[in-house]
């Protein structure tokens, strides 16, 4: 049984070049931690260790940045509608604060989605959880051993420029492919994965798992 | 008895309905905040960090700002 296997564990640093060059992350707001202290996830394994948690690149959250720039001096403009015309004061008052906690839920709701929807690669598997909104959540996994295929693609200007891009993972598995989309250093992730896969059936050769 | 339609009892019936539209979207609003709330919950089971009482706190200040905007639509409109 899968779940059940024992193997003699091996630090990640032992057999990942990638990992060995990075330090633990204790930051949790970025969106490359390597090796991060104190982050679990809901279904992990008791001997289950976090190896990589990503996030998308920060600089995808620019356009909701910016219209949540724009939707806080909207209400300056106010005066200039139709509305002053006909509404005393206090209810203009009341559609502008209407407005500004519009605006800190859309931010709210934003900055939630990203911190919380993460790629996960432990030492057993890979995990997608993805808040597609507020109200929408998408857990999908597969083993490393699963792993079939790894491809990284950077493309556009700033993806370059930020070295973000997507990692595509196809699987064996249900899902047949899992994607990383918009991560920080994609060409390391791959690597890190390839790493853990050889590393998968290192364990298999040498019959460490049984 | 006499109800004369003047323009003050009109401009009040109007203001009264648009007093009632934003209690109906100012519950309504509210009851989204608890969702917020419920929903911050769910993630915060689904990857936990260190973070998770800063990112709590947020999900309550969101209330609270849905029921002080409520009482103002309530007691100032």
């Amino acid at each position: 049984m899968a779940h059940n296997r024992k193997k003699t564990q091996r630090s990640v640093d032992d057999y990942s070049e990638i990992m060995r060059g990075e330090k633990p992350s204790r930051n949790h707001w970025r969106a490359y931690l390597p090796k991060p202290v104190k982050i679990h996830f809901d279904t992990q394994a008791s001997e289950e260790h976090v190896i990589l948690l990503l996030r998308q690149h920060p600089v995808t959250l620019l356009r909701a940045g910016l219209l949540i720039f724009f939707a806080l001096l909207a209400p300056l403009f106010i005066d200039l509608t139709f509305f002053s015309d006909f509404l005393p004061a206090r209810y203009i008052f009341a559609m502008k604060l209407s407005w500004y906690l519009l605006t800190f839920s859309y931010a709210l709701s934003t900055f939630l989605t990203w911190f919380f929807s993460v790629f996960i690669i432990s030492d057993e598997r890979i995990i997608d959880v993805d808040f597609i909104s507020m109200l929408f959540k998408d857990v999908s996994s597969a083993k490393i051993d699963a792993i079939q295929d790894i491809s990284s693609k950077t493309s556009g200007f700033l993806a370059s420029i930020l070295d973000y891009g997507t990692v595509h993972i196809q699987t064996a598995g249900e899902e047949r492919e899992l994607q990383f989309e918009n991560v920080p250093h994609p060409a390391k992730v791959a690597a890190l994965l390839n790493e853990l896969l050889l590393e998968e059936e290192r364990e298999k050769i040498e019959g460490r798992v049984q | 008895m006499n109800f004369e339609l003047t323009d003050a009892s009109l401009n009040t019936a109007l203001l009264s309905f648009i007093k009632i539209l934003f209690l109906v979207g100012g519950l309504l609003y509210f009851a989204f905040a608890f969702i917020v709330i419920r929903q911050i919950k769910v993630m915060r089971k689904t990857l936990i960090t260190a973070l998770e009482p800063e990112i709590a706190v947020l999900g309550w200040i969101h209330l609270g700002l849905t029921i002080f905007l409520f009482l103002y639509f309530l007691l100032v409109l």
